[in-house]
């Protein structure tokens, strides 16, 4: 569980704040648009607001993919004994540099394939 | 469609406004930028809050919120969805309202018709031009089929040939659906070219209603009079047709060109905004230029 609550207290809040932002960036008039044509305050929400929100909020979600894995590595390396963070300090304290190489390769896929599907996801 | 009735409307621009906009009739509300053009139709839409009385045949509407007025509103700007394409931006009021998928696709193929935009029925508004975004956004406003129509300056950002096409097509289609309209614009030729009946709106006050030859030959008051300014009516001895729809007109042995669809032309109203003065030959096309002495 403490993994899950890590990455869910990292990663929550900035994708909730690009969330407000991206719903604060509507224009008024799409709105105001939406009203004039019969759309209850709830088909505004998700008929109007949150897809001209969404490129805001798969920013954040891009971002924060990326940032979770790194932020799970630190956890593993100082909290939880197990993982890629864990392995990591048990090769450093082993000097196995080839381990190390290893850990830090597979990070960098994993942050850069986790952002890429939120971009390919958001282009989509 | 019914018949409009504003009573005693005030808010932080109106003043004490009373207007009466009868069936199927085109009501053009001019007046100059910050006259409070916007916030008037925005109250009828009910989109800001005001004091007095909004009646649709006699009945008041004022406690209804704006998605249940039946109101079709082309802003300024358009506002047409831009994750959405045509098709589903004309289709989105009817959507809105619960219509099924069927009835939804006949009346969006109607409307489609209609303005003549079939061939963009797929394509998103990113990808239309001005004159199209336009078609685009009076047909959504259109779909719902509403009580009345608000325009609020949609051929702004237009270019002459096109605002006064699409001018013409707005006319056709007011005309063939008889639809009660509010077109609020600044522009005197527009004002001219389509009002009913023409309402001068300045400080958030009413100032003067009628026919336009009325208002624009007769201001009742001085800030009207600033507004339009006093046009220089002249009579015409002889015009003659150029084609393209423009005379030559003889005003008192000046030839002047303007434009005009018919074949006859007794008198012209020159407003005094449209005559410019300058101490040399300005560039471009001898048309309309005119050599003298000022004493």
């Amino acid at each position: 569980m403490l993994p899950i609550a890590i990455i869910f207290i990292c990663s929550f809040f900035p994708v909730l704040y690009n969330t407000i932002t991206g719903i604060k960036t509507v224009p008024e008039d799409f709105i105001k648009v939406a009203k004039t044509l019969g759309a209850s305050p709830i088909k505004i929400l998700t008929t109007v607001i949150l897809p001209l929100a969404l490129p805001n909020i798969f920013t954040g979600l891009r971002l924060e993919a990326g940032m979770a894995w790194r932020v799970i590595i630190a956890a593993e390396m100082v909290a939880i004994p197990t993982g890629i963070g864990a392995l990591l300090m048990r090769a450093e304290s082993l000097i196995r540099v080839d381990i190390i190489i290893v850990c830090l390769m597979v990070l960098s896929v994993m942050c850069l394939s986790f952002e890429k599907f939120f971009y390919t996801w958001s282009k989509n | 469609m019914p018949v409009i009735n504003l009573k005693n409307i005030n808010n932080f621009i109106c003043q004490n406004i009373n207007l009466k906009i009868a069936d199927k009739e085109l009501l053009v509300l001019l007046g100059p930028t910050g006259a409070g053009k916007t916030t008037l139709l925005n109250i009828i839409a009910g989109l800001i809050d005001y004091q007095g009385t909004i009646l649709f045949d006699d009945t008041p509407i004022d406690k209804l919120p704006v998605n249940v007025r039946r109101t079709g509103y082309l802003f300024q700007n358009l506002a047409l969805f831009p994750h959405l394409d045509v098709a589903s931006n004309i289709s989105y009021g009817l959507r809105m309202k619960g219509m099924s998928s069927k009835k939804v696709k006949a009346k969006l193929d109607e409307l489609l018709k209609l303005m003549k935009i079939e061939n963009i029925a797929h394509r998103y508004p990113k990808n239309l031009s001005g004159g199209e975004k336009q078609k685009v956004a009076l047909a959504r406003a259109l779909a719902p089929s509403p009580d009345i129509l608000l325009l609020d300056e949609p051929l702004n950002s237009l270019d002459f040939r096109t605002s006064r096409y699409l001018r013409m097509e707005f006319l056709r289609l007011q005309k063939e659906l008889e639809i009660t309209s509010i077109y609020v614009t600044h522009d005197l030729v527009e004002a001219e070219e389509m009002a009913d009946r023409v309402a001068i709106i300045h400080n958030g006050k009413l100032e003067q209603v009628g026919v336009p030859q009325e208002v624009f030959l007769k201001s009742e008051n001085e800030s009207v009079s600033n507004f339009l300014g006093t046009p220089n009516i002249l009579d015409c001895e002889y015009c003659r047709v150029l084609g393209e729809e423009l005379v030559e007109v003889n005003c008192g042995g000046i030839k002047i060109i303007v434009p005009h669809e018919g074949n006859e032309v007794r008198k012209i109203a020159i407003s005094p905004s449209h005559i410019y003065v300058s101490r040399e030959k300005p560039p471009g096309p001898d048309l309309n230029r005119f050599k003298g002495m000022i004493t």
